[in-house]
């Protein structure tokens, strides 16, 4: 099943860490530096797509209620994400290859130190 | 009452325009995060330009600090939310077509609207000769003197070919009432909401006035009306219908609302 830009975006954010659709949101606007800011609607929609095809799941482990509102329902990469999620990284890769060696892209740069 | 405590409640209030189901099962979440979204965009604000991308990464992580209301926060949170309006509700509808309720809605609607098509072309072209005043329908405001007997023998002429036009238009109101007070019915409850239900009767009614409008008028000896006009006249039995199916199909409504 091919996954929407949305949807590998949410799929990144919980690659590290268990989020909360809050956390998830503001993950993949600082991921993408600003370029994708989901709403409510939309984060839900692919939160729920996510769920029926197995991707992630809701987990209430390692959730502290001290630190959070245990109200709000978190989320967590299953093994069949990170195999979709990996999968979609790896055409997205050769993508960027193929489009290096058709000179559409440039090379890639040495990464810019930060201050 | 502040600006993130009014703009959770108009939220509330929008989310009104996704499916019963979607309300029921994320309403409660989606809420949650659009307070948190209000207080990030009204009481954090975020620098612009190349430090907002610095100022996200900073939230993301848990950073950021105060600053004071803004109305350009306002504004970006309602442009984020109006986008997101109307990028998920479309899709939330489209993606709970499956239901059977919603097959069959959706069914009911489309033969509906060509029931509305047909009844429309054939009244429009069989009874094309009534777009011009019969000469049998007086205007008093013309002011022409009214000869009686001319009248009357021209009306006589039409009479069964008009009668007919009358009751073309009559009967197939009805009809197309009665569809319409079902197929609504139907919409109602596949969203589980007699709001809903109600909403697309009224949204029916009003395109069908205007598609009845392309017929010819209707002539008494001294006024005109067109079709769309008239059909207001068959609004009570498009309710009454309604409201039979809803409660005929055990329709129970909404009590997450």
């Amino acid at each position: 099943m091919a996954i929407s830009p949305a949807e590998f975006h949410i799929l990144i954010s919980l690659s590290d860490a268990d989020r909360h659709g809050y956390g998830i949101m503001q993950q993949v606007e600082a991921d993408s530096e600003g370029a994708i800011r989901l709403g409510p609607g939309t984060l839900y929609g692919a939160i729920k797509r996510l769920l029926a095809s197995g991707h992630i799941k809701e987990t209430t482990e390692g959730v502290d209620p001290k630190l959070d509102d245990s109200r709000r329902r978190y989320y967590r990469l299953t093994a069949s994400g990170r195999r979709a999620v990996t999968e979609e990284s790896e055409r997205l890769a050769s993508l960027v290859r193929l489009a290096r060696a058709k000179r559409v892209l440039a090379k890639e740069t040495p990464a810019r130190s930060r201050s | 009452m502040n600006w993130v405590d009014i703009s959770t409640t108009i939220y509330a209030r929008l989310l009104y325009l996704y499916p019963a189901s979607v309300r029921r099962n994320d309403g409660a979440a989606m809420m949650q995060i659009f307070r948190d979204l209000a207080r990030e965009e009204l009481r954090m604000g975020s620098a612009c330009g190349a430090s907002e991308a610095r100022s996200r990464r900073a939230r993301a992580s848990g950073g950021g600090a105060p600053r004071a209301l803004t109305m350009t926060g306002l504004v970006r949170l309602w442009t984020r939310t109006g986008i997101d309006l109307l990028k998920s509700v479309p899709d939330s509808y489209l993606r709970h077509s499956h239901e059977p309720a919603g097959n069959a809605a959706r069914r009911l609607a489309m033969i509906y609207a060509l029931c509305v098509a047909a009844f429309v072309a054939y009244g429009a072209i069989g009874f094309r000769e009534y777009y011009t005043r019969p000469s049998w329908s007086v205007d008093p405001r013309a002011g022409t003197a009214v000869i009686e007997d001319k009248v009357l023998s021209e009306w006589n002429a039409v009479a069964p070919h008009y009668s007919r036009y009358i009751r073309y238009w009559q009967t197939g109101g009805v009809a197309i009432t009665i569809l319409l007070g079902v197929t609504a019915a139907f919409f109602a409850r596949w969203q589980k909401s007699l709001g809903h239900g109600l909403g697309a009767l009224a949204a029916g009614w009003i395109a069908t006035a205007a598609a009845l409008h392309l017929m010819p008028l209707v002539y008494f000896p001294f006024d005109q009306y067109p079709v769309g006009f008239l059909w207001l006249f068959e609004l009570p039995l498009a309710v009454v219908t309604f409201g039979v199916t809803v409660f005929g199909v055990r329709l129970k409504p909404d009590t997450t609302h």
